[in-house]
């Protein structure tokens, strides 16, 4: 999976970065400048970066364990969203800032926006870079509507090459990042079941033994696995995620988000509500990202509109568009 | 977790057999209405399966040495998921071919693969594998079939139940007590081949609730066997079954059953011209399904032609793609239910009546939902 050898740094850097307590202090107010001039100097975000400009020039496929990382380590900053914004700028030959940019996606919320220094918008087809002041910065949450391209299908040639502004390619990347931290934040959240589950005792035994709970916890892993799939499923080419693909890996993972969520929470008992417990530093952010840039029915909606008129097997048109 | 489970492609040299494949079964279609094919793997044809073995199609995965193919899994992942996609009546060979030819080559003697592998590979030797047992079922362990050693080999009395295609196989693979008791649990159990043909063996068809004859029960009465009967080791039969049970529960065949239905269906909005958002909702969340499905049974496939057995992931597979297979005749009745202005082709009509009847029985072959989940839950470290 990690091919690249970048994944242990990166991780490693994330868990000394964002302690929970740390990710707690970002949510209470600003984060210390230090934490994003030390992602910055790390060279990570620039790792979609085309060498030209000085970037690692990393494919997706090589990035998706670093999306991944960063869901399960909660990290409250938009790193990957400033990691596709850079590569995009860079690609239309435009400079970027040093601070955190968030994707302008269509979308209910933007998490981190209240964290974002400036946001990539894509008007009428061009890329636009807006600086954000701090007050107007939270108000980016919500209300941001960026049309979106309207043919998947035809555009599917063109993944792995982006277009010569890449206003096109800022959707289907951001839904793949999406999907990535949701698959990262639930594999972070199973992990923590299994061992609460081990150690929790009632009845005079660790709930672990219950096989109501058993058979739970076995579902939502499925979802969680079938969602990282899906992810890997929109990488596999090596370029940029492809629209259909995106699409699909978003709403896939956006199902698992509250299969997973309400199955976790639901072992946790009370002590999962509470406020101290880390668990919440996850689900929170879980349901968030299902809703940015769209969930299940967005997507599906999409992915639909796109192939009603399709002639072809379902078989055929599911390996042509997203396998091949 | 279960992070060595990643996708993977097909080799082209195996997508490469996916037209010879797709042109014998349009051929074996041709004339069928939706609700016969979408029988599919319980459909026999024996003319078919002849077919497809003179072909090359049957036994990829086995040694040329054996009259198989010499290739890997993803040879077979090809065929299967053209012959199930296309409907194509595969149900003589399937079980001889996805389990009992690897069993054999795996845990069975020289003398036993050269006298089965070849004729499964030519498609002309049919198997059913005899597991369950009017007490026994999810509960193999329980199964009370006994062969008692005599002489050079054994005689066997007892009864399987629900055993797929025993009516049309030549032989049974039977998971049977050889020695111990019940209590014993998963010791003394052992896998014997059972000549269907044999004095004392009778077989009752058992109907189904669609109105087909696909399973049976099977009688011994003094049924004796020579010693070539046993595979492998007298009293580990337990642990080659859950070898077996990977190959069994990876595959296409855990995602497709239900996918005429969905291409029936597909056919259907498009003659009735619908372009409203509830049915692209509908069409894209099934597609998208399906496609995180197969990046799943694509990513069991490998870790098989890697030579692992993965029977944690193949229970993931079976349990949400049973899950995806039964969900397609509740949303599409529940579509074409929300239109009753719209004609609907009776042979669409007749496909849904079916699947949804028989759908129950997708998540029980092979290992119910609940003995799956126990399964991942044991691989999580829960159990």
């Amino acid at each position: 999976m990690d091919e690249t050898g970048l994944f242990e740094p990166f991780d490693r850097m994330l868990a000394d970065l964002f302690s929970s307590a740390t990710v707690r202090q970002i949510e209470q107010g600003a984060p210390d400048a230090a934490i994003w001039n030390s992602l910055d100097a790390s060279g990570f975000l620039d790792a979609l970066v085309c060498a030209a400009r000085g970037g690692a020039n990393l494919s997706f496929a090589a990035v998706l364990p670093l999306f991944l990382a960063l869901g399960r380590r909660a990290v409250p900053l938009p790193v990957g969203e400033t990691m596709i914004a850079r590569a995009l700028l860079a690609q239309a030959g435009r400079e970027y800032p040093h601070g955190p940019i968030l994707l302008g996606v269509a979308s209910l919320t933007l998490p981190g926006a209240e964290h974002a220094e400036s946001i990539l918008a894509a008007d009428s087809g061009r890329l636009n870079l807006q600086r954000r002041d701090g007050d107007e910065a939270a108000s980016a949450a919500i209300g941001l509507s960026i049309g979106l391209s309207d043919d998947m299908l035809s555009r599917k040639a063109q993944a792995g090459a982006m277009e010569a502004d890449g206003a096109g390619s800022m959707a289907p990347a951001a839904a793949l990042l999406y999907a990535a931290l949701i698959v990262g934040a639930g594999e972070a959240v199973l992990a923590m079941s299994v061992d609460y589950a081990l150690q929790r005792i009632q009845f005079g035994k660790p709930i672990a033994r219950q096989q109501a709970l058993q058979q739970n916890l076995a579902v939502a892993s499925e979802h969680v696995v079938a969602a990282r799939m899906a992810c890997e499923t929109a990488v596999r080419h090596g370029g940029w995620p492809s629209p259909l693909t995106a699409a699909s890996a978003k709403l896939i993972a956006a199902r698992a988000a509250t299969v997973v969520t309400r199955i976790a929470h639901g072992l946790h008992g009370a002590i999962g509500i509470s406020g101290e417990h880390d668990l919440n530093l996850f689900t929170r952010r879980i349901h968030a990202w299902r809703l940015a840039g769209g969930a299940e029915n967005y997507w599906a909606g999409r992915i639909g509109r796109e192939i009603l008129a399709d002639v072809r097997p379902t078989l055929d048109l599911v390996r042509e568009e997203m396998f091949s | 977790m279960f992070s060595s489970f990643a996708l993977s492609d097909i080799p082209e040299a195996d997508e490469a057999l996916r037209a010879r494949a797709r042109d014998l079964a349009a051929q074996a279609v041709a004339n069928m209405p939706m609700d016969r094919r979408a029988r599919s793997w319980m459909g026999f044809d024996a003319e078919f399966s002849r077919r497809l073995g003179h072909a090359g199609l049957i036994g990829l995965t086995l040694p040329e040495d054996y009259g198989g193919g010499g290739r890997g899994p993803f040879a077979r992942f090809v065929i299967v998921e053209e012959l199930l996609s296309a409907g194509a009546p595969v149900a003589a060979h399937w079980i001889a071919e996805r389990q009992s030819a690897p069993l054999l080559l795996k845990f069975g003697t020289e003398a036993q693969r050269r006298k089965y592998i070849p004729g499964i590979c030519r498609g002309e030797l049919f198997f059913c594998i005899g597991m369950s047992e009017p007490n026994a079922g999810s509960d193999l362990a329980s199964v009370r079939s006994r062969a008692e050693p005599i002489g050079k080999g054994w005689r066997l009395n007892g009864q399987k139940i629900w055993t797929t295609n025993a009516t049309y196989s030549d032989y049974m693979i039977a998971l049977v007590r050889t020695s111990g008791t019940p209590d014993d649990r998963h010791n003394g159990l052992s896998q014997l081949i059972v000549d269907l043909r044999l004095p004392g063996v009778v077989i009752r068809p058992i109907r189904d609730l669609a109105g087909d004859e696909h399973f049976a029960e099977v009688f011994f009465d003094n049924v004796e066997l020579d010693s070539s009967a046993l595979i492998g080791e007298e009293g580990k039969g337990w642990q080659q079954v859950v070898a077996e049970l990977a190959f069994e529960r990876s595959g296409p065949e855990r995602i497709y059953s239900s996918l005429l239905l969905l291409d029936g269906w597909r056919q259907h909005v498009r003659k009735s011209g619908r372009t409203d958002e509830a049915t692209a909702r509908t069409l894209g969340s099934l597609v998208a399904r399906f496609a995180s499905l197969r990046a799943m049974s694509l990513a069991c496939t490998a870790q098989l032609a890697a030579g692992e057995s993965p029977v944690v992931e193949a229970s993931m597979v079976k349990d949400l793609g049973t899950a995806f297979e039964q969900d397609i005749p509740r949303i599409v009745g529940d579509d074409l239910a929300c239109h009753p202005e719209e004609a609907v082709d009776p042979d669409l009509c007749r496909t849904l009546a079916y699947i949804e009847m028989i759908c129950p029985s997708f998540s029980l072959r092979g290992g119910t939902r609940e003995i799956l989940r126990g399964i991942i839950a044991r691989g999580m470290g829960l159990r």
